[in-house]
C-alpha cells in the first residue's frame, strides 16, 4: 500500500467523519425553542402576566369588557319582563318571547354564558396575578390584593345577576375552566348570596382601585346583596359606605379639594339631569359603574338600535303615564327626567325610549350604567325604611341639604339634594290616613320603588326591584298585577297574572 | 384483438426455439435470450444486456438474440436500449429469456417512480401510486396540477372556475377532515411546497394558485402516492403529489421552444327574460303589491309611456346583459428550454410566458416562469444539484362570490333588460360616455362591475434548493437537501359606487390584502442498500426532515371614499369606522420527522417494507407534540413465481396490501390545545379575553389507511391495470362541541368524531397495433364513499350544522360530512284552503301557488324540525378516460372526464327564479304558477317572498353529474432532422368541446372556496368555455 493510497483512504475517512458529524448535528440539533411558534393573534399565559400593565390594562379590563353584552341583555330582559317596556311590530321573536314571559332556551337574550364568561375570565386572571409579584416591582402585595378584590367584585356581580335571573347558579368555584369542567354544584339563590357576601367582604380594604368608572363598587354590591336577603341594617350601612367611597384620584386636601362622595348634588340638578347619560364615563360624581361602547371600534350599543333606529321596543304606557302625572314645582309632569329625556313622543301615539340617545354627537355608543349614586341612595332609603328609620323619605324627596338642623350620621352630606328635589319634583308624602306602622312602611316602600322606576327607568333595575319586594312581602300577586297591567288585552293580562303568581315562573329557563 | 394475437405469435415460437437451445448448453451457465419491442414485436438490435453481478455485458444481434455467461441461475440481468425503459429481471432458474421492451413514452412496470425517499421501478412499489408525464394533451392548462384531473384514480381535481389563474381544488381519496386542511402535500423536486396556506383574500371567490411556481412544460413527471406515507408523519394524511421538473442536462446543447395561440369562445348563456317579457313580469309584481295603474304610471312613467315620458330612454332598452359582459378570450404561451453541459456540470433551464384572457373584458391571467436546474459532479462520489424556480403572476379578476351586488355573473342574470350599460341622453336617447347607475330595479350594472370593479392579484413565488449527495461506497450514501420556499402575494379590489348597489350603507369599498409565506427545509437521508448479488434485496433509509414555516397576512377593507376616483385603503370615511375591517395573522409552524424506512425483497417475488416515524410539530401543545407513525406494506409478485414464469402473456401480477398511519397538522384548531388569549377592543384600547376552553388533550388527527391492490400487466404490457381498495379511518376527528348553556359562549374542540372513507380505484390502459396505427385507450374509475361513524357529543344529540350563505350543511352519524341540509318540497299548493292550514318557514300561513314543503313531523308547521339531508356535494364516482390514435407522425387524442352523483346547490337558479324582487329572472318563471296555470313547478310571483318559497330546499339542489370532452388534440410530428431543427410538432386542439349534463347552471365543474364547508355551491362561477388553439413544439 503506497502512501498516496493511504492518503486517499484517510481523506475519505475524514470526509466520512465530517459528514457523519454534520448529519448527527442536523438530527439532534432541535432545541425546545424550535416548537415555540406564534399561533395567529394569540398569546399564551407565559407571554402575559409580566407587569402591572398586563394585569390591569389588559386583563382586568378584558374581564370588564364582557359586561358590554351582559348590560344590554339585562336592560332588555328587565324592561320586557317588568312593566316598563312593550314590544312594537318590529320586535324580534326573542323579544316577543320575553314580553310574553314565554322564553325558549335558544332565546338570544337568555344567554347565561355571557355572565359565566365574566366568571371564567375573572377566575383566570385571579389565578395568575400572584405570579406578577415577582416580575414587576411596582406590583406589590397591596396592589395585588386590591386588584383581586375588584375581580372578585366583578365575578360576584355576575353570579348575583345569574341568581336573580335564573333562581340558581352553577358554581364554578375558583376554576378558570382551563379544561372542560365535570359535574359542578348547583347552588340556590339564598346560598349563593351568602357565599358572595363572604367573598366580597373578604376583600374590603381601605385601598380602593378606581378604574375610572369601570369597576364594581364593592360596598354598593354588598348593599344590594344584603337587601336581597332582607338584612336591612347591613344593606343600609353598606349603601351609605358606598356613597361615601373615597376617590383617591381627586382627593387632594392640599389643593383644597375635599374627598368626593357620590352625593346627589347640584352637578346634575334640574335640566342638567340628562347629562348623567351624556359621556357617562366622565361623570364619576354620580356614575359608579359605567360600561362604555365605541362605535368606531366595533362596539355597538345595540340598545339604541332596539329602541330608536329599529324601534323594536317602546316604553310602556304605565311608565310614560307615571312620568307625566308627576307634580313639577311649576306644573305637571317630570320635565327634567320624563318626556323629552327618558322618552320622547315621535307622534301622539308613538313613544320611544330616548335614554340611550341623549348623547347627540354620536350614536350607537351610549354608555350603559350598572350602578349610579341615585340607585344606591334609594337602596339605602329602602333599607332604612324597613328599619323604621323615618329619615328614609328625605333621600327620596329634598335631601339632607333641606333638613333643618343636622341629620345624625349625615353631617357631611350637606350637598345632598335628594332624588326628587334635584329635579324639582314636589315631595311625596304618606297620607295622614295611613296610621298602621306596617302599612305606612309599605306605603313608603311603594313610593321608593316607584321613584326608582322613574329615576332608573330602562336601566335594568325594575324587574329585580319587583321580585325583591314581592318576595319580601310574600305576595307574588304584587308583581303579577303590576306586570299584567301593561297588557291591553284582558285575556292576555289575566294569563300573565296567573303565570307570574307562581314564583317559579319568574325565572328564565336554563339548560344545564 | 387481432393485433395482439399477431404480435404474440412470433415470440412464442422463439421461446420454444431458445428453450431447446438451452437444453444443449447443459451445466455451462450460459443463457440465451431475445429482445423485442412490446406491441410491434419487432426484434431490437444492439440492446445492451448486462449481468448485474459481474458487469459482463453483450449486445443483441440483428434478430434481437443474445448469449451471455452467468455465474448462476439467480443472476439478475439488465437490458437497456435508448428510447425504451430499462428492464431488470432475475433469471430465477431460466436458461433463456424473452424480453419485451416498452417504449419510454408508454407506462411500464420498469418506469422509475420518483418519490421523496427514493426512486424505484414501478414493479417494486408496494404502495397505491400513479405516475404520469404530462403530454401534449395537457399543454394548454395553466396550473401544474390540472393534468392529473381524471387521469389518476382517487384524485379529485376541480378548477375553481373557467377563469384561469385560480387554485385547483385537489383532494386525494376524499375529504378527510372537518377542520384541518384537505389539500394534499405537494413536493416539488424534493421540496415540500404547501398549497394549503393561502385561504384568505379580499376578492370573493378568488384564491391565488400556489402551483404557479411550476409551469406544465417544466414537469418531467408527476407521481401521486396515496398510502405508505408514514415517513411524512403529520404531513402525510392527505396524500402526496410529487412533481419533478426536468433535471437532466445533456452534453450537447439543445434548445426547445413551445408556443401556442388560441381563442376561448363565449360560454353557453342562460335563458333570461328579454325586455317585453320582463315588462309584463314587472307589471304583475307591482300589481301584486296592490299598486293601481295610476300609481304605477306616476312612479314608473316610462313603463307604459312613450318617448316623451320621464327617463324613457334610460328604461326602454332591450339589453342582453350576458352578452354585454362575456367576450371571447385570447390564449397564448411562449416557452423556451435550454439544456447542456459537460461531464462535470450540466444544466437544464427554461423560461417563458403564458397569458390567458378571462371571459370578461380586462380580465386575464399572465405568468412568467424561470427555472434553473443543474448538477455538478464535484468528485466521483460527491455531487451537488442546485435547483431554482421563480414565477411572477398577475391576474385581473372580478368578484365571483355569493354577493349578488358584486358578482357580475349573477348581476347579468338579474339586471333588467330595460336598462343599458351606459347612461342615455334624456332628450335624444344617445349613449353617453359614463356608466349608468343602479337605477329602478336595484341590481348592479354588470358592465360597471367588470369595468370599474376589477380586482388585481399579483404573486411572486421563489423556490430554491441544493441537494448534496455523497456516496461512501456502493452500499452507503448520504443525501442532504436544503431549500427555501417563498411566496408573496397581494390582491386588491375596488368596488365602485356608480353602478353597484349599496349594502349596509357601503357605497364604495377599497380592499387590499397581502400575504407572505416562507418555508425553510432540510431533508437528510442516510441510505443503505445491499446492492444484491443475491436474491435478497435490502434497502434502508434513515432520515430526518425539518421544516420551518412562517405565514403572515394583512388585510384591509375600507369604505366610502369621496368618489370612485379614490380607490386605495385609508381613503375611506372614518365615520363608518365600525364597518371598516383590519385583520392580520402571523403564524409559525415547525415540523420535524425522524424516520426509518426498511425494505426487503426476495427475488422480485416477496416484498416487505416498514416505515417507523417519530414526528414532532409546533401545532400542538407539548404533551401531544410528538407522534409515532408506523406503516407496513407487503406485496407478492405472482408473476415471478415458477408456475407463472412460463406463461408468456403474463408480465405482471402483483398483490399488495398495506396499513399505515399518518397525521394532519395543518389547522389553526390546534391552537385550542394551548392556553391562549385573544385580543379584543374595549372602548378605545385593547384588552385580553379568553373566549374558549382550552383542551390540553387535543390530539393530532390521525388517519389509518388499509389498502389492498392488484397490479396487472398482460400481453407484454399492452394491457395494464391497477385496482386498489382502501379504507381509511380517522378515529379522532376534531369536532366542535356544543357546551352546556352556561358555557355556550365559549368554544371547545375535542377529538370526539370518527370518519370512514372507503373506495375503489381502477386505472387501466390498453394498446392495440394495427399495421401502422397504434391505438391507445385508457381510463380511471374512482368510487368513493364517506361516512361519519361517530360523534361523541358532550351535550344533547344535535348534529353539527354549518351554514354558508343560505345553504346549510349537516354532519351526522351515518351520513357523509357536510351534506346539504334543508327542506324537501313536493309541488305547489293548488288551493288557499290546503295552503292556509300550513305555517310556512317564514312563520306565516302559506297561500295557493306557494311551495309545498314536506312537513316531516306532520304538525302543519314548517320549521327547523322539517329539514333533512337533501343532497351530497361529493361525487360517488368520478374519473376520466382517453383514447389516442397514432399513425405515422399523426397523433389524435381525446380526453374525457366525468363525475357522477355530486349534488350542486344552484344559487344562480335560486336568484333567477326567486321572483322576490324587481330583478330579471330566468325565462322559466314565465311558466310560473297562477290560478290559470296550475300545472307549473314554479311558485306564484310574490314580491318580497312573504311565504319563504326561496328558502334553502331541494328546489335548488341539482344533480351535477357530467361527462365532458375536455380536450381533443391533433398533432403532427416532423421527425426528420434537418439542419435547422431536430424535431418539430405542430398541433391543433379544442378544449371543452362537449359537455353532457343535466345541470341547468353554467357549468357543473367548479368549486367555490378551498374549504369543504363550501362544497358544491355554485354562486355563479365563470364557466369553462370552448377554446381552440394551435401550437408548435420545436427542438433545435
Amino acid at each position: 500500500m503506497d502512501s498516496n493510497m493511504k492518503k486517499t483512504i484517510n481523506q475519505a475517512r475524514f470526509n466520512r467523519r465530517v459528514l457523519l458529524i454534520l448529519f448527527s448535528v442536523l438530527v439532534f440539533s432541535c432545541s425546545d425553542d424550535f416548537f415555540d411558534q406564534q399561533a395567529g393573534g394569540k398569546i399564551s399565559p407565559d407571554q402575559h402576566y409580566n407587569s402591572l400593565e398586563d394585569v390591569i390594562n389588559s386583563s382586568y379590563f378584558g374581564v370588564f369588557s364582557l359586561t358590554q353584552q351582559a348590560s344590554i341583555n339585562l336592560v332588555v330582559i328587565d324592561g320586557l319582563f317588568s312593566d316598563l317596556m312593550e314590544t312594537t311590530g318590529n320586535a324580534s321573536q326573542d323579544m316577543i318571547e320575553l314580553y310574553n314571559h314565554d322564553v325558549a332556551p335558544g332565546n338570544f337574550f337568555n344567554d347565561p354564558s355571557i355572565f359565566y364568561k365574566i366568571i371564567v375570565n375573572a377566575n383566570e386572571v385571579l389565578a395568575n396575578t400572584d405570579a406578577v409579584l415577582n416580575r414587576d416591582i411596582d406590583y406589590d402585595a397591596l396592589v395585588n390584593w386590591a386588584v383581586k378584590g375588584e375581580l372578585v367584585a366583578l365575578r360576584s356581580w355576575a353570579y348575583f345577576n345569574l341568581a336573580r335571573l335564573y333562581g340558581e347558579v352553577i358554581y364554578l368555584g375558583p376554576s378558570g375552566v382551563s379544561s372542560l369542567p365535570g359535574d359542578l354544584p348547583v347552588i340556590g339563590r339564598e346560598a349563593i348570596i351568602d357565599t358572595l357576601i363572604n367573598q366580597v367582604e373578604a376583600y374590603l380594604t381601605e385601598l380602593t382601585f378606581i378604574f375610572s368608572t369601570h369597576f364594581i363598587n364593592k360596598e354598593a354590591l354588598l348593599a344590594e346583596l344584603y337587601l336581597e336577603k332582607n338584612d336591612y341594617s347591613h344593606a343600609a350601612s353598606y349603601a351609605k359606605l358606598a356613597i361615601e367611597t373615597l376617590d383617591d384620584f381627586t382627593y387632594n386636601p392640599s389643593a383644597g379639594r375635599s374627598a368626593r362622595y357620590y352625593r346627589v348634588d347640584r352637578t346634575f340638578e334640574k335640566a342638567k339631569w340628562r347629562n348623567i347619560f351624556v359621556n357617562a364615563a366622565n361623570n364619576p360624581q354620580t356614575v359608579m359603574t359605567g360600561v362604555p361602547f365605541s362605535l368606531s371600534n366595533n362596539q355597538i350599543n345595540m340598545l339604541e338600535e332596539y329602541f330608536k333606529f329599529q324601534y323594536m321596543i317602546k316604553p310602556s304606557r304605565l311608565i310614560t303615564d307615571l312620568f307625566n302625572s308627576q307634580n313639577y314645582l311649576k306644573g305637571a309632569g317630570d320635565i327634567n327626567r320624563g318626556l323629552g329625556i327618558s322618552f320622547v313622543m315621535i307622534d301622539e301615539n308613538t313613544p320611544m325610549i330616548n335614554k340611550y340617545s341623549l348623547e347627540t354627537t354620536s350614536y350607537l355608543d351610549a354608555h350603559n350604567i350598572l350602578y349610579r349614586a341615585e340607585d344606591i341612595h334609594m337602596i339605602m332609603a329602602e333599607a332604612l325604611n324597613r328599619l323604621h328609620d323615618t329619615t328614609a323619605l328625605i333621600f327620596i324627596n329634598n335631601g339632607v341639604k333641606n333638613v333643618k338642623g343636622t341629620l345624625e350620621g349625615f353631617t357631611t352630606w350637606r350637598d345632598n339634594l335628594g332624588i326628587r328635589g334635584r329635579v324639582e319634583l314636589l315631595p311625596v308624602t304618606v297620607p295622614e290616613s295611613i296610621t298602621d306602622e306596617t302599612a305606612r312602611m309599605e306605603y313608603i316602600e311603594d313610593l321608593i320603588i316607584q321613584e326608582r322606576s322613574m329615576e332608573l327607568a330602562f336601566e335594568g333595575k325594575r324587574w329585580f326591584d319587583m321580585m325583591r319586594i314581592a318576595r319580601r312581602r310574600n305576595d307574588p300577586s304584587w308583581l303579577a298585577s303590576k306586570v299584567a297591567a301593561k297588557f291591553s288585552d284582558p285575556s292576555q293580562a289575566e294569563a300573565i297574572r296567573n303565570k307570574l303568581s307562581t314564583q317559579e315562573n319568574w325565572y328564565l329557563p336554563m339548560e344545564k | 384483438m387481432k393485433g395482439i394475437l399477431r404480435q404474440n405469435f412470433r415470440p412464442f415460437v422463439l421461446v420454444v426455439c431458445i428453450s431447446c437451445l438451452g437444453q444443449f448448453q447443459g451445466q455451462s451457465q450460459q443463457i440465451t435470450g431475445a429482445v423485442f419491442e412490446s406491441g410491434t414485436g419487432k426484434p431490437l438490435k444492439n440492446a445492451a444486456v448486462t449481468n448485474m453481478s459481474t458487469g459482463d455485458f453483450t449486445e443483441t444481434s440483428d434478430s434481437g438474440n443474445f448469449i451471455l455467461m452467468v455465474p448462476d441461475e439467480n443472476t439478475k440481468l439488465s437490458v437497456t436500449m435508448p428510447g425504451y425503459d430499462q428492464r431488470e429481471i432475475y433469471l430465477l432458474g431460466r436458461k433463456s429469456v424473452v424480453i419485451h421492451m416498452v417504449p419510454s413514452a408508454f407506462n411500464s412496470v420498469d418506469d422509475v417512480v420518483i418519490a421523496p425517499l427514493r426512486n424505484q421501478p414501478a414493479r417494486d412499489i408496494m404502495n397505491a401510486y400513479a405516475a404520469l408525464t404530462p403530454g401534449l394533451e395537457s399543454s394548454s392548462v395553466t396550473s401544474a396540477g390540472q393534468p392529473v384531473q381524471g387521469k389518476i384514480a382517487g384524485v379529485q381535481m376541480i378548477d375553481q372556475s373557467g377563469m384561469p389563474g385560480q387554485k385547483t381544488w385537489t383532494s386525494i381519496r376524499g375529504v378527510s377532515s372537518y377542520f384541518a386542511h384537505n389539500d394534499p402535500l405537494v413536493c416539488i423536486d424534493g421540496m415540500i411546497h404547501l398549497i394549503n396556506y393561502s385561504n384568505n383574500t379580499v376578492i370573493q371567490g378568488y384564491t391565488p394558485n400556489p402551483m404557479d411556481i411550476v409551469d406544465i412544460d417544466d414537469i418531467s413527471n408527476i407521481t401521486v402516492i396515496k398510502d405508505g406515507l408514514s415517513y411524512l408523519g403529520s404531513n402525510g394524511s392527505t396524500g402526496l403529489i410529487n412533481i419533478n421538473t426536468e433535471q437532466e442536462g445533456e452534453t450537447s446543447t439543445s434548445i426547445r421552444v413551445h408556443a401556442y395561440e388560441g381563442i376561448a369562445m363565449l360560454p353557453k348563456l342562460l335563458p333570461v327574460m328579454e325586455a317585453g317579457q320582463f315588462k309584463q313580469f314587472f307589471t304583475e309584481q307591482l300589481q301584486g303589491q296592490g299598486y293601481t295603474a295610476d300609481e304605477i304610471n306616476s312612479s314608473y312613467p316610462w313603463l307604459n309611456g312613450g318617448p316623451g315620458s320621464t327617463e324613457y330612454y334610460r328604461y326602454s332598452n332591450n339589453t342582453d346583459w350576458q352578452k354585454e359582459i362575456f367576450k371571447p378570450a385570447i390564449l397564448q404561451k411562449y416557452y423556451i428550454f435550454l439544456k447542456g453541459g459537460d461531464d462535470i456540470a450540466t444544466y437544464n433551464i427554461s423560461t417563458g410566458f403564458v397569458r390567458h384572457e378571462g371571459p370578461f373584458d380586462g380580465t386575464f391571467y399572465s405568468r412568467y416562469n424561470l427555472r434553473i436546474n443543474g448538477r455538478i459532479n464535484i468528485t466521483d462520489k460527491f455531487s451537488v444539484t442546485p435547483n431554482a424556480k421563480l414565477s411572477l403572476s398577475n391576474v385581473n379578476i372580478t368578484e365571483l362570490g355569493d354577493n349578488i351586488a358584486t358578482n357580475p355573473v349573477t348581476a347579468s342574470l338579474r339586471k333588467s333588460p330595460l336598462m343599458a350599460p351606459y347612461a342615455k341622453d334624456p332628450a335624444t336617447g344617445q349613449d353617453l360616455e359614463y356608466l349608468d347607475d343602479v337605477g329602478a330595479f336595484n341590481v348592479s350594472n354588470p358592465v360597471a362591475l367588470i369595468r370599474d370593479g376589477l380586482g388585481h392579484g399579483r404573486s411572486a413565488n421563489f423556490v430554491a434548493s441544493a441537494k448534496l449527495l455523497y456516496r461512501f461506497n456502493r452500499h452507503f450514501s448520504l443525501q442532504n437537501l436544503t431549500g427555501l420556499d417563498y411566496s408573496n402575494s397581494r390582491s386588491d379590489i375596488f368596488i365602485p359606487d356608480i353602478g353597484v348597489i349599496a349594502m349596509d350603507s357601503v357605497n364604495n369599498s377599497p380592499r387590499a390584502f397581502a400575504e407572505n409565506y416562507q418555508s425553510t427545509q432540510n431533508h437528510a437521508i442516510l441510505s443503505y442498500k445491499n446492492n444484491a448479488i443475491s436474491l435478497h434485496q435490502i434497502n434502508v433509509q434513515l432520515g430526518m426532515w425539518l421544516m420551518m414555516n412562517k405565514y403572515t397576512f394583512d388585510k384591509g377593507i375600507d369604505l366610502n371614499t369621496a368618489t370612485d376616483e379614490f380607490t386605495q385603503i385609508g381613503q375611506g370615511n372614518a365615520r363608518l369606522n365600525y364597518l371598516r375591517e383590519i385583520d392580520a395573522d402571523n403564524r409559525g409552524l415547525t415540523w420535524v420527522s425522524y424516520y426509518g424506512s426498511f425494505n426487503y425483497s426476495f427475488a422480485d417475488k416477496y416484498y416487505l417494507s416498514s416505515v417507523l416515524c417519530l414526528d414532532g410539530n409546533s401545532a400542538l401543545n407539548e404533551q401531544n407534540r410528538y407522534n409515532f407513525y408506523p406503516s407496513v406494506n407487503a406485496a407478492w409478485r405472482l408473476s415471478s413465481e415458477e408456475f407463472l414464469l412460463p406463461v408468456s402473456w403474463v408480465e405482471e401480477i402483483k398483490i399488495r396490501v398495506g396499513w399505515g398511519k399518518t397525521g394532519n397538522m395543518y389547522s389553526s384548531v390546534y391552537d385550542h390545545s394551548k392556553y391562549y388569549y385573544n385580543q379584543k377592543k374595549f372602548d378605545t384600547y385593547g384588552v385580553l379575553v379568553r373566549d374558549y376552553i382550552p383542551n390540553e388533550n387535543l390530539g393530532l388527527e390521525t388517519k389509518s389507511t388499509l389498502n389492498a391492490g392488484i397490479d396487472l400487466s398482460l400481453f407484454n404490457q399492452l394491457f395494464n391495470t391497477h385496482i386498489d381498495f382502501f379504507q381509511s379511518r380517522i378515529n379522532n376527528l376534531i369536532i366542535p362541541q356544543h357546551l352546556p348553556a352556561y358555557l355556550s359562549g365559549m368554544s371547545y374542540f375535542d377529538n370526539g368524531g370518527a370518519l370512514k372513507n372507503s373506495g375503489i380505484e381502477i386505472a387501466s390502459d390498453v394498446r392495440f397495433y394495427f399495421d401502422k396505427i397504434t391505438w391507445q385507450l385508457g381510463g380511471t374509475i374512482s368510487i368513493w364513499q364517506q361516512e361519519i361513524t361517530r360523534l361523541d357529543l358532550l351535550v344533547g344529540e344535535k348534529p353539527i350544522i354549518t351554514s354558508a350563505g343560505s345553504a346549510r350543511f349537516i354532519t351526522s352519524v351515518g351520513s357523509p360530512m357536510n351534506a346539504f341540509y334543508g327542506y324537501q318540497t313536493s309541488g305547489i299548493f293548488q288551493t288557499d284552503a290546503e295552503a292556509m292550514a300550513v305555517t310556512g318557514p317564514n312563520g306565516v300561513p302559506m297561500k295557493a301557488g306557494d311551495i309545498r314543503f314536506v312537513d316531516r313531523d306532520h304538525n302543519q308547521i314548517i320549521n327547523e324540525l322539517d329539514k333533512t339531508i337533501i343532497g351530497d356535494p361529493n361525487p360517488g364516482l368520478f374519473g376520466g378516460f382517453f383514447t389516442t390514435l397514432t399513425y405515422r407522425g399523426f397523433d389524435l387524442s381525446l380526453f374525457f372526464n366525468y363525475s357522477v352523483g355530486n349534488d350542486i346547490y344552484n344559487y344562480t337558479k335560486q336568484v333567477s327564479q326567486s321572483m322576490d324582487s324587481y330583478a330579471n329572472q330566468s325565462t322559466s318563471v314565465m311558466d310560473r304558477w297562477s290560478s290559470s296555470n296550475t300545472g307549473s313547478e314554479i311558485p306564484r310571483n310574490a314580491y318580497g317572498d312573504p311565504s319563504g318559497n326561496t328558502f334553502f330546499s331541494d328546489r335548488w339542489i341539482e344533480d351535477g353529474s357530467y361527462l365532458r370532452l375536455k380536450q381533443i388534440t391533433l398533432s403532427y410530428h416532423f421527425s426528420r432532422i434537418s439542419k435547422i431543427y431536430r424535431g418539430m410538432t405542430v398541433y391543433i386542439k379544442a378544449n371543452n368541446l362537449l359537455t353532457l349534463t343535466k345541470y341547468s347552471g353554467y357549468d357543473p365543474e367548479f368549486f367555490y372556496y378551498n374549504d369543504p364547508f363550501y362544497m358544491g355551491i355554485d354562486y355563479g362561477k365563470i364557466p369553462h368555455s370552448q377554446s381552440f388553439m394551435i401550437g408548435i413544439k420545436l427542438d433545435l
